[in-house]
Parts: C-alpha cells; structure tokens; sequence
C-alpha cells in the first residue's frame, strides 16, 4: 500500500472513480485528487516545505485545461531530488497522439501509461509490481 | 752498246787507241748489228701491242655487243633460242636458250640444262599442238612460223606467248638448225582484253545513258547527229526527229514555250545556256527535260550549228518540287506556330526568330536578329539558360529544358518553357536551336497546385488534431461511464440491475472500440512510419492483457508463439492495431459449441520477412462473405458487434507496412490469417 498517491484530472467523475477504487483495493493510505495541474503543483511544492508526506505516486491525465499533463512535468521536473527520486509518475490516457507518445519517451519521470477509467486490475498489477522492485 | 763495249776494251786495253783497228771494225759492226736487232724488237713489241690494243678493243665491242643483247631481250621480254636438226631423222635438239628465254620458261640458267622436254614442261597441256603443228610445217615447207600460245608455269602461273621461227640451212641447201625467239605478251594479251571489256562497257554506257545528244545545222535545220536514247527519253526515233526538224519544239508544252523562246535572242548571240521545260512524250505522259546548248557562230558572228544534250530531270524536279512544297508548309507552321522559334548562335546571338516571338514578347524578330539572348532573360535566370546552352552543345542529340522568364518589349516578364537542341554540328543550321512557348497560365496552375497542396498538408494535420481531440473528448466521458459501471458491478448484488448493468456496459464498450476503430484508421492513413525495432511477445502480451477487458475472455484462449532467430524492424504501434483487430474479432466470434475456442498467433521472424499466422477455431466466415470482409464498413450479419473497420484498417495497415495478408476460412471451422510483413532493418529510422 502506498502512503500518498494524488491523482490529477480535471474530470471530476474520473477523480470520483479513482478515490472509490483505491479505496476498494486498499491502493493507499491517503489519496488526494486535483482537479488542476496547478494546484497540485502548489501542494507538493508546500508539502515539502513544511515538511509533510510527499507523495510516492502521483497520477496525471494528459489533456487538462490551463496546466496539461506535459506542462505540469515540465515543472516538475525543476522539483528538489528529494522530491523525484522518491516518487513514481503515472500517465493517465484515453487516446494518445503519436506526437505525445514521442514526448513522453522522451521524459525521464514518466513510470508508464495506463488506461482511464482506473481500474481494480490496474492497481493490483502495480502494487505486485512496487512489489517486485 | 757501242760505247759500253768501248768502255770495257779501254779497260782491256789501258787506253782506247791502244785497241787494234780491226777489233775497234768489228766492234763497229756488232754494235750496228745488235741495234738494228734491239730495233727490230722494239718495232715487234710496238706491233705486238698494237695488236693486244685492237683485240681488248674488240673484246669490249664483243662484250657490249652481249650486254645489250642480253638487256634487250631483258625489256622487250623477247628470249632467243636456237634447235638442231637431226640430218636423218629430223629430230630436233636443243642447242641454245638465251637468258630471257629461261627467265619466261621460268628456269635458272645456271642449274637447268636446256632440252626439248625441259620446254614442253612449261607449254600449256592444251597448247602443245599448237607449236607441233608449227614445227612440222615449217620443216616441211621450209617457211618461217609465227604463232601464239600458253605457258603453264609451277605455282599454276599462265603466260602467254609468241613464239617466232626459222630455218637455217647450210649450203646445200638442207636445213641444220632452227632459230627462234619466244615472246612474253602476256601482259599485252591482259591489256588488249581489258581495253575490249572497256569497249564493251562504253557501249553498255552509251546504250543506256538517260541523255540525248545532238547537233544541228542551224543554217538548214538540218539534224546532223542524235543518240538513239531519244526513243527512250521522248518516244520518237532519230529518224522521226531528222524527219521533222520542228518535232522537238512541237512536243514541248505549251505553258513552257515560252521559256524556251526567251533564249532565241540568247542562242543567236552564240552564248551557251541552259533551259527546263517539260514535254509531252509520245506515250502521253509528262517529262521534265533539261537541255544544255553551245551555239556556234561563223566568223560574221551567224549562227550556223547548235550542239546540245538533253536529260529527264522528271525525278529532280519532282524531288524539288516535294521540298519547296513542305518547306512552304514548315515556314507557315513556323509562322503561324504559337511555339517561339529561335536560332542563336554558339555566343547567344540571335540569328534567327519566328514571327510568333512578336506576340509572345511584343518583339519583332528583325529587333532582336544579332543581338545578344541574354538581354532578353531575366537576370536571375541567366544561370540557368547558360547551364541550359552547355548542356545542349555538350550533348548535340539530345534536348534541354529550361524555365525562364523572358522580357517583353513593355518591360516586363513572361514565364516560358524553351527547349534546346543544338544544330551547331549541321553547316545549314550552324546554331543552337530554341522553340518557347508562353507558360504563364501553366506557370500559374502550378502554383495553384502548390499552394493547395500546402493547404491540404496543414489541413490534413488540423484535421489528424481534430480526431485525437475528438476522439478523446468522446472517449473521456465514456471511460467514466465504464468507470461507473465497473464499481456498481462490484458494489450491487440485486440481479436485475446487474443485468441492465451488463447491457450498458456492453454498449458503451462498443462506442468506444468504434471510436477506437475510427482513431485507428485516422492514425494509419496520416502518419508516417515510425520503425523501431519489434518485440513481438510484448507487443502481443500487450495485446493479450488489453483484451481482458472484454466480457468474452473467459472462454477463448489466447495462445502466443513467437520464433525470433534475428532482429525485426517495423512501427510497432501498427502492428498492435493488427493484431487488436485480429485477436479481438477471434475472441468475440468464438464458436460456442467448441469445448476449447482458441486463438493462435504464431510469428516467425526470418531476416527478410516477419511470417504471422493468426488462427481460431471460431465460427468461421461464409465464402460468400470472404471476399469483401476487408471492404470498409462491411459486416457479415447481424451478429456482427463491431464498426464494420477492423479488418479495412487491418488490410490498410499492412499494406501501409508494405506487407501482405490473406485470409482461409471454412464455417463452423475457424478462419485462418496469413500476414508476411517485410523486416525494414535496414531503414531503420528513414521514414516512409
């Protein structure tokens, strides 16, 4: 189980689904969702500085009004180490242009894609998987 | 003697007046007679050597004598030869060959020993009588013979001789010998043929020779002399002609009287001339003659004879006429041409323009002869009608093409196409010919095409955009909706909902793999290929897991089997949608009433090709429906869940990976997919 994982879409319902089904499989101790890039920027950002849980796996859809998925791990990229090197990034899609699969190869933070909506089968495969490295 | 006889009796004596007188007599007498003998010695020696003078003298005259004989015989090709005559029996006897005669009978004087037989060797087989005969009259009248005939010498050389001879008797009367001489005229005789064969060939000549000849006394009309090829050349004998003096003028016709008229005053001013004019022959049709005529004049400057000789000259005329015909038809082609025909030379100078560059350029050829092209061509265009001009004097059977823009007489430009072909070769042309044409409309055209070609490339990206947004602003939602679906199905236990439940899924799902379907398609017609190198377990893995989400995978079973001995290149996303689409459609037509419903896809990796073979025991397709399941938005029946695209886009892709696909069904059976895709290891990263 991990400690915090947030979840980053600006679908409502979909942060809706993520919530319920972490929940059902026991996927985390705390889940926080956010419905802008931003905004989620801004907490991991504070949460470091006083101090409080950093995320281990952050979740985030690509196609978001104001901050998409990419610009967000622009910025993130630009985080402590402290930060990186102990959290994991998750892509979450429903369709992806070949010139996003492009940028995403070429990202260094990215874990994998999985498929939206988040299912049950999803997060046991990555728990084995934490489990196995 | 008589002093040196003294001396030696002084010497005797002590003194010569001590010798008695007697002694001194008989000296006087010894020395008179001994020098009368010394000379008559000296008289005989004088005379001896006079003779030896005289013979020496005679010698040479003897040996000159032979001298001139001997080359005589040599350059006259004439050998002597002398025969003795048996007193009884007549036989004859070879006495005598002078050098010549060996040199034309072909022997070495110094090794042949001369006989009879020695001579016949060399006489023709088929001649021999011919000198027999000769001899045997000779011998029995008594009269010299003069006769010709062959010689065969070794190496199958044949001569030809005369041979002369005569009787030489002694003087009884009866004859000893018989002298000769032997004749090579062999080259005479060659020489006498040819000038036969040259007669005869002149007469062949003269025979069929196409010209007239002809003289007339111009005082009485009178026809001296006509080759008898008036028959051929007008179809009346010489006799007709010296029959009418007139005849000649009467067949000319009428129209070309005239010309014929107007040299009188030419003919009687005794100048030569020459004049064309047809004539009707007498077999009625038409003759193109030309007749070249030298009057004489006497001494008060009056004509008294013409000499003249007359040819058909039809076939000439004919020919000139044909050319004059089709250049009066390429001058108005030139002419009325809208192509610009130019001649320049090998410095660009114009030597030549077709009156169509006046209503191309506002130029009227006359402006632009003999100046320079250059100045007529756009200046950045120059380059390129330079490299143009080479390329066409460096390659004189060919043609180049050039676009330039050309200046008009307003001052601005016109787009043309020219087209050089080098005549600097041919004397009559000595230039580089250009034709040109107006392309302006073409020109534009051209660009129209460009700019909406680069329309239709940003639209076609919009539009690529478009569908992602599209397609994932339709997907988003419907994730949801299954997202939804998913937790009530784990959350409720009343069967009713379930079953309604089951329904909506089932139809979201299907929404969504059309609009996967469609997104697909989109993404194999518009992008390019990216080739990366190929895991095909993954990829089918990959594959395998996305599939479970189907309510079907309990029952079918996929079974994966890849034999990689080498490495695979291709767009590894492509082969995924293949495989989806193929993998899917086994799974979702499995053939219930099977105990174990499968699907198996074998891949065989060989160094050129990537073999597939993807088969299921499903329910198979009808052949009815075999041919056209690859056709867009066709389904087999009613039964059929899909979009109608999968296997369109399947057949798309592979063809789009340069491969092929074919497809063996049997209903109730399975259907079997046999793929051959080519391994782009080697353009690997190019893009296609």
């Amino acid at each position: 189980m991990y400690k915090k994982v947030i979840v980053i879409d600006d679908n409502e319902i979909d942060l809706y689904i993520a919530k319920r089904v972490m929940a059902k499989y026991s996927f985390a101790e705390e889940v926080v969702t956010f419905s802008s890039a931003i905004d989620a920027l801004e907490y991991i950002q504070t949460s470091y500085k006083n101090g409080a849980t950093i995320p281990e796996l952050i979740m985030l859809d690509i196609n978001m009004p104001e901050m998409t998925g990419f610009q967000f791990l622009e910025k993130y990229g630009a985080l402590p180490t402290d930060i990186i090197n102990n959290c994991s990034i998750i892509m979450l899609s429903t369709s992806i242009h070949p010139d996003e699969l492009k940028l995403a190869d070429n990202s260094p933070h990215i874990q994998k894609f999985i498929g939206k909506p988040i299912s049950g089968d999803a997060l046991v495969k990555l728990l084995a998987e934490r489990q196995t490295d | 003697m008589n002093r040196l006889l003294k001396t030696q009796l002084a010497a005797q004596f002590g003194d010569i007046d001590s010798v008695p007188n007697s002694i001194q007599q008989l000296i006087e007498t010894v020395s008179k007679c001994y020098d009368e003998y010394e000379r008559q010695i000296e008289a005989l020696e004088s005379a001896n050597h006079q003779l030896s003078e005289s013979k020496k003298i005679a010698d040479e005259e003897a040996g000159r004598r032979e001298t001139h004989l001997t080359s005589s015989q040599k350059i006259s090709q004439v050998g002597s030869w002398e025969v003795a005559i048996h007193p009884t029996d007549m036989a004859l006897n070879a006495l005598y060959w002078s050098d010549e005669t060996y040199n034309i009978l072909g022997y070495d004087p110094k090794t042949t020993d001369i006989s009879n037989e020695k001579f016949f060797e060399r006489v023709h087989p088929d001649d021999a009588a011919i000198i027999n005969n000769a001899i045997q009259n000779t011998l029995a009248t008594g009269a010299p013979y003069d006769v010709e005939h062959r010689l065969l010498l070794p190496g199958n050389i044949e001569k030809t001789v005369r041979e002369r001879g005569d009787i030489i008797k002694d003087a009884a009367g009866k004859p000893i010998r018989i002298i000769g001489t032997i004749e090579n005229i062999t080259n005479r005789k060659k020489a006498k043929q040819e000038l036969i064969k040259a007669n005869e060939e002149l007469t062949r000549l003269f025979e069929n020779i196409h010209e007239v000849y002809f003289s007339v006394d111009m005082e009485t009309y009178a026809l001296l002399q006509m080759s008898r090829t008036c028959e051929r050349l007008y179809g009346y004998s010489v006799n007709d002609f010296a029959a009418n003096s007139n005849l000649w003028y009467e067949v000319v016709l009428p129209e070309d009287k005239p010309n014929i008229d107007k040299n009188y005053p030419v003919m009687r001013a005794g100048k030569p001339f020459t004049q064309e004019y047809r004539i009707q022959h007498k077999d009625g049709s038409i003759r193109w003659l030309e007749s070249k005529i030298t009057p004489t004049l006497d001494e008060t400057g009056k004509l008294i004879r013409i000499d003249g000789v007359s040819s058909d000259i039809s076939e000439r005329k004919e020919a000139e006429l044909a050319l004059a015909l089709s250049e009066h038809r390429f001058r108005s082609l030139i002419v009325n041409s809208s192509d610009v025909i130019t001649v320049i030379g090998e410095d660009s100078t114009y030597l030549f323009a077709s009156d169509a560059i006046y209503r191309v350029t506002g130029f009227t050829p006359e402006e632009l002869i003999g100046t320079s092209s250059k100045g007529h061509v756009h200046p950045d265009d120059i380059p390129a009608i330079d490299a143009g001009r080479l390329g066409a004097i460096n390659n004189p059977n060919g043609t180049t093409v050039v676009q330039y823009r050309r200046l008009k007489k307003d001052g601005s430009y016109v787009w043309v196409e020219g087209t050089g072909h080098s005549m600097l070769h041919d004397p009559s042309i000595n230039g580089i010919v250009i034709n040109f044409r107006d392309i302006t409309e073409r020109k534009a055209q051209e660009e129209a095409i460009q700019a909406s070609n680069e329309e239709l490339i940003k639209s076609n990206k919009e539009l690529d955009r478009f569908v992602y947004s599209v397609s994932h602003d339709l997907r988003a939602p419907l994730a949801s909706m299954m997202g939804i679906i998913s937790l009530i199905q784990t959350e409720c236990a009343d069967k009713n909902v379930l079953g309604d439940i089951a329904l909506l899924k089932n139809s979201a799902s299907k929404l969504d793999t059309f609009i996967q379907d469609i997104l697909d398609y989109s993404r194999n017609s518009r992008s390019k290929l990216h080739i990366k190198p190929v895991n095909f377990g993954e990829l089918l893995h990959e594959v395998k897991n996305n599939l479970k989400h189907m309510d079907t995978d309990s029952a079918v079973n996929i079974k994966i089997d890849v034999v990689a001995d080498t490495a695979f290149y291709s767009d590894p996303s492509r082969l995924s949608i293949v495989f989806n689409n193929l993998i899917s459609n086994a799974v979702r037509y499995y053939n219930p009433k099977v105990t174990e419903p499968y699907v198996s896809v074998r891949v065989d990796i060989q160094k050129t090709n990537a073999i597939i073979i993807v088969k299921d025991n499903g329910i198979g397709i009808e052949k009815e429906h075999q041919e056209k399941i690859f056709d867009m938005f066709y389904r087999v029946s009613k039964k059929s869940v899909g979009s109608g695209l999968g296997l369109y886009i399947v057949k798309e892709t592979i063809e789009k990976l340069n491969g092929i696909i074919k497809m063996e069904s049997e209903p109730e059976q399975g259907t079997q997919f046999t793929i051959i895709i080519p391994n782009l290891i080697n353009v690997e990263k190019s893009t296609m």
